[in-house]
């Protein structure tokens, strides 16, 4: 029961709602303005002119004069009073700029939230251990390849290759060493040791690499096909990184973690949200109609509409179109 | 106004203090150096020498709003938000090194115009952005960025506590992503001159890991007398540099001007302190190429490769004169200086790059995004007319290219150092892989022997060199050339040297020699000396080509020169070109249904370029010219051109 509780309280979404609940009940109970006596009275606190001053010395590498500071407090008396008149006056209403900037605001407050308890350390190796495979180093790859001209041996490439590769197969890995006797001359090297799939992809283009990393080593294979014609690969080893230890990479899980926590705080934070709501969007087809359309997120039931401009999974119809 | 008269004065006295500091040209250039041990060795490292992100105020006015940070991440090859769309974009091969080179000028301003809390925000400029209205900062926007291409900067926005700490962060994200074996990055910024709008632009990259205190602008100066006097003052204080010019094909012939900043002829002081600052020019970039123009050279079929861009930079003003915008030209003008005054000013090892602005080095030709942001994010703003950057249409500008480095190790020293020894290549974006030699004594059958490179390294030079002396029992110089292709490109066409030397009349002469191409039993070179063409599989209803049929994955030659004069001065350099390809604009005709769009061509032949080898005859068998008259400034047309204009007197 004690666990359920501790749980519940690194609940996110329970402190979102909890503060959300203490900012409307002081709004509740000191009107629009708390700390204000009156109205009409503008107060500029002590608190705001440090920090006024704290912004001024970051940004300019020295603590504003007495002039810099009173022009400051002046500019932001007089932002008060234009902010108090333009509210009066509605002039948030409507407005792109404020919009965003709200939406913003409530986007950083709930993305805060999301990591606003530090993970524990079981949490932590959980997720490390769901995705260990993206915290392994590459495998690295040791091969010798023997690479033969499409250019010079036209339409006897393959052949010669598998005739070639006969040759190797019977000396084996001594083969590896004098193999580049046998094929043609190539510009990249004909033995690359320790490499990653990237670096390969590198020289030899993605396909190869892709190829080259799915051979057993210890033996010839072929004929690999490349951007610059046919190989024929011996595969040294394969080495395979050493199992990531979660300490090495915590720093990095951590930041991940916080990454999808986020998301999947933001995807239920939206969906709640939207929950809601009544969406209902106007469109206007081909000959002026407009038609009206539902708009849900994933769950509510509709009928599919066909493709669209504002992505097909997210549409929905609910009526058909009507004259208006 | 303080500030600007201080910033003046300092250029000056800098000026001023060179002027008896080195009134002999430094010595020591890099070619001098000890080679590192086992040349053949060294392997090619691709990668970006230009690139531009939200620090540069134009890329943010383009909307760009990635930073150095992303730049590199990109280039590394991880998948990064493009800002302006919101999509992923990622390369599918990525790169080795890379250097973000934001302008000089109001680097790193607009973020803080924008930033609510910053004091640059009550200014006149930075009340426009924060009214919010899109008009509004759009003409804020564009007083910025008049004011750096009319040179007048704007004082408030010249802080030199501000400057020095965007320059910082710019230092911190090279820094940040520098990891030596597995992916360089060099400190680097822009230098943005333009006077008359003629475009002078150069990079400037540095060799240490702190960079200089301070960055030189357009503001300081345009004349790049004055950025050399920069850069040699920095060498001399530790950091060592160099400076790459771009875009000469858009300084209406200011680039290669055969005059200084101040109207006096080129001197072999003002050549060798040229040849030390910048070591490299840029080839190709989105703003098209600049190897060479069709009426420069009209007999190469080749020079019409992206030479569609006509606008001069920021001014809307039609390109006018070309002769000496172009690279080919000022490597033959280069050897005819040789000649004249004993010393070469243009003597560039060749690069490649982006100049895109948003943070993107996408040099793949089926993988573009764009390179201007809100100009030509997507491929129907791309293909309309609507989209453009410098009264130019964005169908006009090209895929980003890239830079080969020849190096020992991934290191920001071995980059640095390939770039300044020259041992580079310039391509129009695929990783074209190119070796190119030259010496007195190679065997015809050099290139097919197993030690070809050791050999080749042993008893010639690479890329970027002079020839050795002149044996007295040989005849001609003789060049080895190997060229590789791109895994996920086109096959290769034909490797060609072109040549260029000063004649016995005193004037630049070029030839193209076609030394090795693909499918040999079906092409020969014609009566009228043109080998037959490769042939095109480009299918421009589904934007793709075949390699089966024609073209070599990997080519090369031992050519000797059959018109070799021992008494010319002469520079060589190979270019190496693919079959047909289909443009970036097709491949966004393919993803509309539309047919590709009818003034640039469907298909491209992309290429690479390698850096020049020069010959330099024993000046006992030279008999110098009283007058050369392939160096002298030819008057200007009406409204063009003046040698006096640059630099008005007070």
């Amino acid at each position: 029961m004690i666990d359920r509780i501790k749980r519940l309280a690194r609940e996110p979404l329970l402190h979102f709602l909890a503060i959300g609940a203490c900012i409307y009940g002081a709004y509740a109970l000191f009107g629009e303005k708390p700390e204000e006596a009156s109205p009409e009275t503008i107060r500029v606190t002590a608190g705001e002119v440090a920090w006024m001053a704290d912004s001024w010395t970051t940004k300019w590498g020295r603590p504003p004069t007495e002039a810099e500071l009173l022009g400051m407090i002046r500019q932001r008396v007089r932002e008060t009073a234009y902010y108090r008149e333009a509210l009066a006056m509605g002039l948030d209403k409507d407005d792109v700029i404020i919009r965003r900037r709200l939406t913003q605001k409530l986007e950083f407050l709930t993305q805060d939230l999301a990591t606003a308890t530090p993970p524990s350390d079981e949490e932590l190796k959980a997720y490390f251990d769901q995705h260990r495979d993206e915290y392994r180093a590459p495998d690295l790859i040791t091969f010798t390849h023997v690479f033969l001209d499409p250019d010079k041996r036209g339409d006897a490439t393959l052949d010669d290759a598998k005739a070639i590769k006969a040759q190797l197969v019977a000396r084996g890995e001594d083969a590896a060493r004098k193999g580049e006797a046998l094929g043609d001359r190539f510009m990249l090297q004909n033995y690359y040791p320790e490499r990653s799939q990237a670096e390969i992809s590198k020289l030899f283009g993605s396909e190869f690499a892709r190829s080259l990393f799915e051979l057993e080593p210890g033996d010839w294979h072929g004929p690999v096909l490349s951007g610059y014609g046919t190989h024929l690969v011996f595969v040294h080893g394969l080495a395979t990184a050493p199992d990531p230890e979660f300490t090495a990479v915590k720093q990095r899980v951590l930041q991940d973690w916080g990454t999808k926590k986020r998301e999947e705080f933001n995807e239920k934070f939206t969906e709640g949200l939207l929950s809601g709501y009544e969406i209902i969007v106007e469109l206007e087809d081909e000959t002026g109609n407009i038609e009206e359309i539902s708009v849900g997120m994933g769950k509510q039931n509709g009928k599919k509409h066909a493709a669209s401009d504002v992505g097909e999974e997210a549409i929905f119809v609910s009526s058909e179109g009507k004259d208006k | 106004m303080k500030d600007r008269t201080q910033m003046t004065s300092w250029t000056s006295l800098l000026a001023l203090s060179f002027l008896f500091t080195f009134t002999t040209a430094p010595s020591a250039s890099a070619q001098d150096k000890k080679p590192a041990a086992e040349p053949w060795k060294r392997q090619v490292f691709f990668g970006e020498q230009h690139l531009h992100t939200s620090a540069s105020p134009d890329a943010f006015a383009f909307g760009t709003r990635n930073t150095a940070d992303d730049a590199y991440r990109y280039a590394k090859g991880e998948p990064i938000k493009n800002a302006q769309t919101g999509e992923m974009i990622q390369k599918k091969t990525p790169y080795d090194w890379a250097a973000v080179t934001d302008h000089a000028e109001y680097l790193g301003m607009m973020p803080l115009l924008l930033d609510p809390q910053s004091p640059l925000q009550k200014t006149e400029i930075g009340k426009m952005i924060a009214s919010g209205d899109p008009a509004q900062g759009e003409a804020a926007f564009q007083q910025i960025i008049t004011s750096a291409t009319i040179n007048k900067p704007i004082d408030y926005l010249m802080d030199p506590k501000v400057m020095k700490s965007a320059w910082q962060k710019q230092v911190d994200a090279a820094n940040q992503h520098y990891q030596p074996g597995k992916f360089t990055t060099l400190i680097a910024f822009e230098w943005s001159s333009q006077p008359n709008s003629k475009n002078l632009h150069h990079n400037v990259f540095f060799r240490d890991d702190t960079g200089p205190e301070r960055i030189f602008s357009a503001f300081d100066s345009v004349h790049r007398e004055d950025l050399w006097s920069y850069q040699e003052y920095q060498r001399k204080i530790g950091h060592e540099n160099f400076s790459i010019p771009h875009n000469s094909n858009v300084s209406n012939s200011a680039m290669f001007a055969l005059h200084t900043s101040s109207g006096n002829p080129i001197d072999r002081r003002w050549a060798r302190r040229s040849a030390r600052n910048s070591p490299a020019v840029e080839i190709v970039q989105t703003k098209g190429a600049s190897e060479t123009h069709p009426a420069l050279s009209p007999n190469d079929e080749f020079a019409s490769f992206e030479s569609e861009f006509t606008h001069l930079l920021g001014s809307g003003g039609v390109l006018g004169l070309i002769d000496k915008s172009f690279v080919r030209n000022a490597l033959i003008d280069g050897v005819g200086f040789q000649e004249m005054i004993g010393a070469n000013p243009f003597k560039y090892g060749i690069v490649a790059g982006a100049d895109s602005h948003i943070a993107a080095s996408a040099n793949e030709e089926f993988n573009y995004p764009g390179v201007h942001g809100n100009t030509d994010k997507t491929p129907v703003i791309r293909l309309g007319s609507k989209g453009s950057v410098a009264g130019e249409p964005a169908l006009y500008f090209g895929t980003p290219g890239a830079t080969g480095v020849w190096a020992p190790e991934n290191t920001r020293e071995a980059i640095f150092d390939g770039i300044a020894r020259k041992e580079t290549f310039g391509t129009s974006g695929p990783l074209i892989r190119v070796r190119f030699f030259g010496g007195w004594n190679y065997p015809k059958d050099l290139t097919s022997d197993n030690d070809f490179v050791k050999k080749a390294y042993d008893d010639g030079v690479a890329m970027g060199r002079d020839l050795p002396q002149k044996p007295e029992a040989a005849k001609a110089p003789t060049f080895a050339v190997w060229a590789l292709k791109d895994p996920d490109s086109g096959n290769l066409d034909r490797i060609q040297i072109i040549k260029g030397w000063y004649d016995k009349r005193g004037y630049g002469f070029q030839k193209i020699y076609d030394v090795v191409w693909s499918d040999k039993d079906t092409r020969s070179i014609g009566e009228d000396g043109k080998l037959t063409p490769v042939g095109n599989t480009v299918d421009v209803k589904t934007a793709s080509y075949s390699n089966d049929s024609i073209g070599s994955n990997q080519l090369h030659a031992v050519w000797t020169d059959p018109d070799f004069d021992p008494v010319q001065h002469a520079v060589y350099y190979a270019r190496v070109i693919e079959i047909p390809t289909p443009r970036w604009s097709t491949y966004d005709a393919v993803k509309l249904g539309v047919e590709p769009p009818p003034n640039v061509p469907a298909a491209i032949q992309e290429r690479a370029w390698t850096s020049p080898i020069w010959y330099t005859p024993d000046p006992s068998l030279v008999k110098r010219l009283d007058f050369y008259p392939g160096l002298q400034e030819k008057l200007p047309p009406s409204g063009g051109f003046h040698p006096g204009s640059l630099h008005p007197k007070k």
